[in-house]
């Protein structure tokens, strides 16, 4: 516990600590004073949180301006980031919009048209099109694993293919054997894997949760 | 041309621009994996800018007490964030305050929501009497043995060489198992949502270049 000599960070660990106890203690039930102070640390972290982002969003601006203006290898990406990034800035926060009187006003919500047109445009179309990608590099994937023969990789990428047939077949359902051995199979065994597993990370937070609170990990502390 | 149509012919062509990595990593593709990522943060700023920061700067010019109190001091706190990214680290630690708070809660929520949101609501839809039909009894106690076998495969401070600890390794061993048949559900799953958003990609651009020759 050397933290403890240091007051730099002595006084994290106790934000850290004093912060999540009130949250923790208004979990359990509510106790009036402490509700109140728990709702004003959540306020408060949402809106660090949120500043943070802000500060995150600067310096990667700063990184990229930086890589143009030393014409670094790949600048011109660069570019093309800073370029979308402002686009989007401009368009959801400054863009001068009409009113039904002539006079002009900034966004004032995400539901304005020049955000939503953005969004229509260049968000949804790449965010999708990178998901349906994904397809050609799950199966080059599966299909190394299998190469490689390891009995993990023959058993998941063999369940994956039953599941896929019996979805893809619809006479499948009219074999009633086989679409009640699959759904049975995704009822029971793989409810119990997928539980042990949720259990296990849930098990695995309430420790680091409990460990973070008590200032054994202190990952918010400068290096 | 309507403004559809360029959004259309945009989206398309972006669309194409993705796609084209299936024949290897390529300049479109570049741009259009950096445009995606300049988009998402000037998004992310967008909603952090409407959703927190718009508020608390108006609440702020307002000038009431409550409002200093609610909104002023984590604006002060997110100030002493500037110092962690300048090269400048002689005043680093004071990013540890509001870091420190934004940790604590964090682990607070994620130790509350463990509790509350995953292990009471498991447990108990593991823990339901045995009822109902031969094939949902045996089920159960599949799901309920299963659960078991598999929070196994998580233990690993038994001694292996002592009795319980072989009996831990055997359970852990069935636990991996079925942990890897969950693995094969959860990967035909994804899979079936990628081609679903493939299959939705191909169509939109069909769709987009048979509306601009009118076919």
């Amino acid at each position: 516990m050397t933290f403890l000599r240091d007051p730099k960070r002595l006084i994290a660990t106790i934000v850290a600590g004093v912060a999540g106890l009130l949250v923790l203690i208004d979990f359990a039930g509510p106790v009036p004073g402490v509700s109140a102070l728990a709702q004003i640390m959540l306020d408060w972290a949402a809106l660090v949180a949120a500043l943070a982002l802000v500060i995150g969003v600067v310096n990667v601006t700063g990184h990229h301006i930086g890589r143009v203006a030393r014409r670094s290898a790949d600048w011109k990406y660069s570019l093309i980031l800073l370029a979308a990034m402002v686009i989007v800035i401009v368009a959801g926060t400054l863009f001068p919009l009409q009113n039904p009187d002539g006079s002009l006003t900034f966004p004032s919500s995400l539901i304005e048209q020049p955000v939503r047109l953005v969004f229509r445009a260049v968000y949804t179309p790449l965010a999708s099109s990178l998901l349906a990608l994904l397809t050609f590099f799950s199966l080059s994937a599966a299909l190394r694993a299998v190469r490689r023969r390891t009995g993990d990789a023959l058993v998941i990428v063999t369940v994956a293919l039953v599941v896929l047939i019996a979805a893809s077949l619809p006479q499948l359902e009219r074999a009633p054997v086989v679409a009640d051995g699959v759904r049975w199979l995704s009822d029971y065994v793989v409810l119990a894997g997928a539980r042990g597993l949720l259990i296990g990370a849930a098990i695995g937070a309430l420790v680091a949760g409990v460990r973070l609170l008590l200032g054994f990990d202190q990952p918010y502390l400068d290096r | 041309m309507s403004q559809d149509v360029i959004v259309n012919i945009i989206a398309a062509l972006l669309t194409l621009m993705v796609l084209s990595r299936v024949a290897g990593d390529n300049p479109l593709f570049r741009v259009a994996q950096y445009l995606f990522v300049g988009a998402s943060l000037g998004l992310a700023f967008v909603v952090a800018y409407h959703q927190v920061l718009r508020p608390a700067a108006l609440a702020l010019l307002n000038g009431s007490m409550t409002a200093v109190w609610f909104y002023g001091v984590p604006l002060l706190l997110g100030v002493l964030l500037l110092p962690r990214i300048t090269g400048e680290q002689r005043l680093s630690w004071l990013a540890n305050i509001p870091l420190a708070l934004v940790f604590g809660v964090g682990g607070a929520l994620a130790i509350g929501g463990a509790i509350i949101g995953t292990l009471l609501p498991q447990i108990r839809d593991t823990a339901r009497p045995l009822t109902g039909g031969p094939e949902h009894i045996a089920g159960m106690v599949v799901l309920i043995v299963g659960t078991v076998l598999t929070l196994a495969s998580f233990y690993y401070t038994a001694t292996p060489e002592s009795r319980s600890g072989r009996i831990v390794k055997g359970a852990a061993a069935v636990g991996h198992w079925l942990i890897m048949v969950a693995f094969g559900f959860f990967f035909a799953g994804a899979l079936q949502s990628y081609l679903s958003a493939l299959v939705e990609r191909v169509n939109f651009v069909l769709a987009t270049v048979r509306g601009l020759f009118g076919a």
